[in-house]
């Protein structure tokens, strides 16, 4: 299961356009559903594993980059999201919407809890429960549009001969 | 030669082996250190690298920011039509109720207003129509709002809302301004059954105002009274007012009982029997007043 990188590129650059575009009208609390993190889901569960790890880690450059925060931290945590999903894709039933639904639900969980800790030490950021309803925001969001956006990386087919 | 040719062949062999068995390892402790790295360039060096890939996404931005604004709007606009919609049935709805509330209130309202102005009436009555009504002996005027007519056969009974808690007894009159409506029939302890005029159990005892003939009148089952006992001879026309004579002892005296309606007929041998119309509507009423008598003028038994 090779990545087409050409369609990972446009795909990647396409997400970077809408992430900072489109999305600000779908809002929710200053919340929207994270494009990158959806697409470096889908690699990590249907791509060639070391692919999937690359890709993930450009991915979450892609991020760095667009929300200006610190070079390579995302790129890190998207690493270590996907190389985590790589390890339980073959206990899983990856087909089934829900499960796709929960791994969305519980990785974007772990990343901004780990982010958001990580602000804490180095950024004096106080820990607080807005902090904590915006991450369970964050994850209900992500939740809600994963069907939406799995289904259409599908059709874009960035992976060659998807396992049924 | 060939033997540095194996060698080299055999390292390369074992260190694909390597590879091979550590790929994910190999590229996730790279990648990692590559992480590392990055984030230790200079700011001003990452801010160059992101203002140059910014102003690559700059155009396809504004082109996603204007798709994404026009349908906002158009999205927007439904909605708030769709939620004026809403609100315009609500507000209906509201207008419906306040509506009804008003009419309720302006009822009641002219309703209570009529009560008063017969109360006055009966109570400061001058001699206007010549008809001074003794009040000195009224020692009671309960109002009473109508809340049901009954008329079964030929009965005509009102159902008022008052009873024996509010004073009421039978045999009481019950007047609308300066007019008779009828008589206290039956008293329950909050609501009373008031017999009308029109009622063929009803009689009182009426005078002609202009020929001064006296005469019984009672009621008929119809809209319409009967005046009986008036002697052939009698000088009664029709548009007479007739008033009550307090002879029974129940009715005060001159109250309004009704107006002529015919010219008389002569039928029978010995009396005229006169068509009078009540002075009173009864589909017009909406309260009465009840009198209490302080004394009777009379001591007669109950006619009925």
């Amino acid at each position: 299961m090779k990545v087409h990188w050409e369609k990972f590129a446009m795909v990647l650059f396409a997400c970077a356009v809408l992430q900072g575009s489109l999305l600000f009208y779908i809002e929710v609390e200053s919340c929207a559903p994270d494009l990158f993190l959806m697409l470096v889901i889908f690699l990590a569960l249907y791509a060639d594993k070391e692919q999937a790890l690359l890709c993930a880690w450009i991915a979450g450059l892609g991020k760095d980059i667009s929300t200006a925060g610190r070079l390579g931290f995302y790129a890190f945590l998207f690493m270590a999201a996907a190389f985590f999903i790589i390890r339980i894709r073959d206990e899983i039933y990856k087909e089934e919407h829900f499960t796709r639904m929960f791994l969305v639900f519980f990785v974007t969980m772990g990343i901004h809890l780990v982010a958001v800790i990580y602000a804490s030490f180095f950024f004096n950021y106080r820990l607080s429960r807005g902090f904590a309803l915006s991450i369970l925001l964050l994850s209900v969001y992500n939740l809600i549009a994963t069907p939406v956006m799995i289904s259409l990386f599908e059709k874009i087919k960035m992976v060659k001969k998807l396992k049924a | 030669m060939k033997l540095k040719f194996a060698w080299w062949r055999s390292n390369q062999k074992e260190s694909f082996g390597i590879w091979k068995l550590h790929k994910r390892k190999i590229v996730l402790a790279a990648l990692f250190v590559l992480s590392l790295l990055l984030s230790n360039i200079p700011e001003k060096k990452y801010s160059t690298i992101q203002m140059t890939i910014a102003s690559v996404l700059v155009l396809p931005e504004r082109g996603a920011f204007f798709v994404g604004g026009v349908a906002s709007n158009f999205a927007k606009d439904v909605l708030s039509a769709l939620g004026a919609s809403l609100e315009n049935r609500k507000l209906k709805a509201t207008q419906r109720r306040l509506e009804i509330t008003i009419s309720r209130q302006k009822n009641e309202i002219m309703r209570l207003r009529g009560e008063l102005d017969a109360l006055k009436g009966v109570r400061n009555r001058e001699t206007t129509s010549e008809l001074p009504l003794e009040v000195a002996r009224v020692q009671l005027m309960q109002p009473g709002k109508i809340i049901s007519v009954t008329s079964a056969n030929w009965s005509r009974l009102l159902i008022v809302n008052v009873g024996s808690r509010d004073g009421i007894e039978t045999n009481m009159p019950v007047v609308w301004d300066d007019a008779v409506v009828g008589l206290v029939y039956k008293v329950g302890p909050y609501c009373s059954a008031v017999q009308l005029i029109t009622d063929p159990d009803f009689t009182i005892w009426a005078i002609d105002v202009e020929s001064r003939q006296q005469g019984i009148v009672k009621g008929n089952g119809s809209p319409l009274c009967r005046m009986t006992y008036v002697p052939l001879d009698a000088n009664v026309k029709k548009g007479d007012w007739l008033v009550s004579t307090g002879r029974a002892g129940i009715f005060p005296e001159n109250l309004v009982v009704g107006q002529v309606a015919e010219a008389p007929e002569k039928r029978g041998v010995i009396f005229l029997d006169i068509k009078i119309k009540p002075r009173v509507d009864i589909r017009r009423l909406e309260s009465v007043i009840i009198l209490k008598i302080s004394q009777p003028l009379l001591d007669l038994p109950d006619l009925r």
